[in-house]
């Protein structure tokens, strides 16, 4: 294995005159880190985010006396690399490096980095990046949540990305799941309390609030950390129907339609081309919508099926309900393709002139590809 | 006589020495609070004080038509002459009250409460009839479960979910129930069988017009002030509509055209006392 | 038994301490046939001699085929089925699974003992299917003690109601006529259509000498296929 470490780190208040130095070095060391072929995920930046800090850490912490010992580490924010001072020597001593690269800014959610930024949570808005892709829509009268399900491995099952909440509400996630099923669980007493004391279901809004504020909270206060996943709340009330996006931060905001997870930004592509279309279109088309900006999160040899993908649909008169399994085969069907749009149309052209009888949803897929492995949703 | 209410009932100091109160620990203090010798022992709601009489309420084709006199009795005094037993809650709810009008006071602080607190949400309007009649029929039985009730029994009327016009009871017990005529006190003995005789099932409910529905409600305020010993001729009433989704408040409304020639072959109100 | 008027003054008594329940002893009836099982009351409110309204429902379809009746103390009644039907979602959500008949009966008890030193003042009755698909109704005293029954009449026309049903769903005192009344009438499971016509006619008699009962009959009936409500006027005297 190489024995070099590569940290790059922000300190331009250390060095407040270092920037052009600091860009060029940065540039320097990402190469480096290239060279030295580092995982996928690693390579990858800004995902790796999380987990190189805390393989930071241990070696700053003297976990690991020996840097030799380990891989080599990135640290590596994007998009800041104007503001860091970067060192790419390779082998230094280890109390060293905890003198100089040491990140001041991240050790709890309660701290402010200089340029104003939280890190603590920017790493648990990272965690959602690593959890598979959900998506939502809405129209009028329905809300639809679609999501990427991953199995860790053949002979276990797979993960539960939609959640009921009551009848007229439910959530997808991406992140760590536990923290999910904690949210949900409050959501549940939410809702049903307001059902015991009001005879009233609970307000969307009401609700996404309600968790925003127990996000917020870790965020202002010392020894917790904020909570590492990401939801989208669907849900019908008086007001008609709604999805919310909820973030780690606390924040909140309403979408006609929301995607996230990894490789989500395609997914969202997708929805900023066709939300005009989403208001008055049918239960049916909806999901057609969200199937089909799932599909395009997929990586290049994985497609949807009836194992990985689960649909969940609430209507004015129709509780919220989700599809697994063989449910889900009936909206699958109604897609054209159940592959990537991009990686399909190199491979087939062929194909398509042929036949377009072609049922690609046949075998579920077999290669877990590393990249995903970095899944926190487990 | 001592005339601090606190003290009715109690043992004379002056023959049996001060009050225990160190029995049983009593105090009316929160235990975390308790004082070595409290002044009262811990005391739960055993009767009423100052009580509203009946509360009548008639379903019509459109909506809602609620009465409720003005006094508030203490025993056979007329302590009060204006009290208002029918209150708003949000833009969408009426609640008329009768019973203890300390209690009352109470619910119309909780109420108000709960309607600024819906109003922190960023829609308008959220807080229907049914929430409220749920959320006090809540609060009524949380109390009567531990024996220390809201010596009251209530109407809630307005507007529901879908908008529909909404009637329904509940009481210090957290009893509740919907019928298309209802009455509280006195009003469910004299009020309710001429109540019935226009507004029995949903089908008559179906035929009675608003002006019907509030001349039977006024006929029915002046029975009770003829035969209620505690009832008033100053009343207010209230016409929830879906009409015009409004709900009118009409106060200071008297009874009218009464007769009252046969009092004076009343002994004691027309004729000298024997 | 009732509890004082709200509005009277207190000047006719020198205390009145509250009365915590107020009886509402509706009648209501279960019967458990092959592959069906009915629970029906009436639709009359009354405390004291007052009838407070002639609609409202006592008997409940509670989800996942289940009925629920608890007759008594009509607060306590609402508490507990309100109760009963926010934990069956609970159950739902941690179990992912309906919850069965059988299940049901022994929750109940815990939610009724639950409440043993200030119990829940109703006498509850619980319909359904057992897992062979056979009627079940199970009935309960206010803290909890259960048993599982072909049928059972409770409240206000209790003592009328249930000697019929003994008698008519149980066979009691019916002897085989070819016996010469030395063999009792073997048991045989009714019809859907004989229960119901037995519950019209236990209702509309004990409306007849009854002043608690009247106005509506509303049946309630459990099969495979799910649950559907019948309505009958009754006389509203």
């Amino acid at each position: 294995m190489r024995q070099d470490v590569t940290v790059v780190q922000n300190q331009r208040e250390r060095y407040p005159g270092d920037q052009q130095e600091a860009r060029e070095k940065a540039a320097k060391v990402h190469h480096v880190a290239r060279g030295a072929q580092l995982g996928v995920a690693q390579v990858r930046g800004v995902l790796g985010g999380v987990v190189l800090c805390d393989q930071y850490r241990e070696v700053c912490n003297g976990k690991h006396e020996s840097v030799q010992e380990r891989e080599p580490v990135a640290v590596e924010r994007a998009g800041e690399h104007d503001q860091q001072k970067s060192n790419g020597q390779h082998g230094r001593q280890p109390d060293d490096l905890r003198e100089r690269f040491r990140n001041n800014y991240d050790n709890d959610a309660t701290t402010f980095s200089p340029t104003g930024r939280i890190f603590q949570i920017e790493y648990a808005l990272e965690a959602i990046k690593q959890g598979s892709a959900a998506v939502g829509i809405t129209s009028k009268n329905h809300v639809v949540l679609v999501a990427l399900k991953r199995n860790a491995e053949e002979l276990g099952s797979y993960q539960k990305k939609i959640i009921k909440i009551d009848n007229h509400m439910g959530i997808a996630l991406a992140g760590l799941a536990p923290d999910a099923r904690v949210l949900s669980n409050f959501l549940r007493q939410q809702a049903m309390s307001s059902k015991m004391v009001f005879n009233r279901p609970l307000n969307v809004a009401k609700a996404v609030y309600s968790i925003a504020d127990k996000a917020q909270d870790n965020t202002q206060s010392a020894g917790g950390r904020p909570y590492g996943v990401g939801l989208l709340v669907a849900g019908i009330d008086e007001n008609g129907a709604h999805l919310y996006e909820f973030q780690p931060s606390g924040s909140v905001l309403e979408y006609v339609g929301a995607a996230i997870g990894a490789r989500s930004q395609a997914a969202r592509t997708f929805l900023e081309r066709k939300y005009e279309e989403f208001a008055d279109a049918t239960k049916e088309q909806l999901v057609e919508y969200a199937l089909t900006a799932l599909r395009d999160t997929l990586s290049q040899d994985k497609e949807l099926n009836s194992l990985n993908t689960t649909v969940a649909v609430v209507g004015k008169d129709e509780p919220f309900t989700i599809y697994d399994d063989d449910d889900v085969q009936q909206w699958l069907d109604r897609l054209d393709s159940l592959s990537n749009a991009r990686n399909r149309d190199e491979p087939q052209p062929e194909q398509h002139s042929q036949e377009q009888t072609e049922p690609p949803a046949e075998q579920p897929a077999e290669h877990t590809e590393q990249a995903d492995r970095m899944d926190t949703d487990e | 006589m001592n005339h601090d209410p606190f003290h009715w009932g109690k043992p004379l100091d002056s023959v049996y020495g001060p009050y225990n109160t160190q029995i049983a620990q009593a105090s009316n203090q929160r235990p975390e609070n308790v004082r070595t010798n409290a002044e009262f022992p811990s005391m739960h709601t055993q009767q009423p004080m100052i009580t509203g009489t009946s509360v009548i309420a008639v379903r019509y084709k459109d909506g809602v038509v609620m009465a409720a006199d003005n006094m508030g009795a203490y025993g056979s005094l007329m302590k009060l002459d204006d009290v208002e037993r029918i209150i708003r809650v949000g833009s969408e709810t009426i609640v008329g009250i009768s019973g203890d009008i300390s209690d009352l006071q109470y619910l119309e602080r909780i109420l108000d409460d709960l309607a600024v607190e819906d109003s922190y949400d960023m829609e308008q309007d959220n807080l229907k009839a049914s929430y409220v009649h749920e959320y006090l029929t809540r609060v009524l039985y949380n109390r009567r479960s531990k024996m220390d009730p809201l010596w009251n029994a209530c109407i809630v009327a307005g507007f529901d979910e879908e908008g529909e016009p909404f009637m329904k009871y509940v009481d210090l017990l957290g009893v509740s129930y919907a019928s298309p005529s209802l009455a509280t006190g006195f009003g469910a003995h004299l009020a309710i069988p001429l109540l019935r005789q226009k507004a029995d099932t949903m089908k008559d409910v179906e035929k009675l017009t608003k002006e019907d529905a509030v001349n039977l409600v006024k006929d029915c305020m002046k029975i009770l002030f003829y035969r209620d010993a505690r009832s008033l001729d100053k009343y207010t009433l209230c016409v929830v509509d879906k009409t015009t989704k409004n709900i009118e408040f009409h106060k200071d409304v008297k009874c009218e055209d009464m007769k009252w020639d046969f009092a004076k072959h009343i002994t004691g109100y027309g004729l000298p006392q024997l | 038994m009732m509890a004082q008027p709200a509005t009277l003054a207190s000047e006719y008594s020198n205390e009145i301490p509250l009365q915590p329940i107020e009886h509402r002893f509706n009648p209501y009836t279960g019967i458990a046939g092959e592959d069906f099982a009915v629970l029906a009351g009436d639709t009359r409110s009354t405390s004291g001699y007052s009838i407070n309204t002639r609609y409202e429902p006592k008997v409940f379809d509670v989800g996942n085929n289940l009925l629920l009746t608890a007759n008594g103390f009509a607060a306590d009644s609402a508490q507990l089925i309100k109760v009963f039907k926010n934990q069956l979602e609970w159950y739902h959500f941690d179990h992912n699974k309906p919850m069965s008949t059988q299940s049901a009966a022994r929750f109940i008890q815990h939610l009724l003992y639950g409440k043993r030193f200030f119990p829940y003042y109703v006498h509850t009755i619980l319909g359904g299917l057992d897992e062979e698909g056979k009627g079940a109704i199970y009935s309960f005293d206010p803290v909890g003690s259960y048993e599982r029954e072909q049928c059972r009449a409770g409240g206000a026309a209790a003592s009328l109601i249930m000697p019929f049903l003994d008698n008519q769903v149980n066979f009691k005192n019916q002897m085989d006529p070819a016996s010469d009344g030395k063999k009792r009438k073997p048991l045989r499971f009714l019809s859907l259509e004989e229960v119901i016509q037995l519950v019209r006619d236990a209702f509309s008699s004990a409306t007849e000498r009854h002043i608690q009962v009247g106005d509506g009959l509303e049946i309630l009936i459990v099969t495979k296929d799910g649950v559907r409500t019948e309505y009958y006027p009754l006389k509203r005297d």
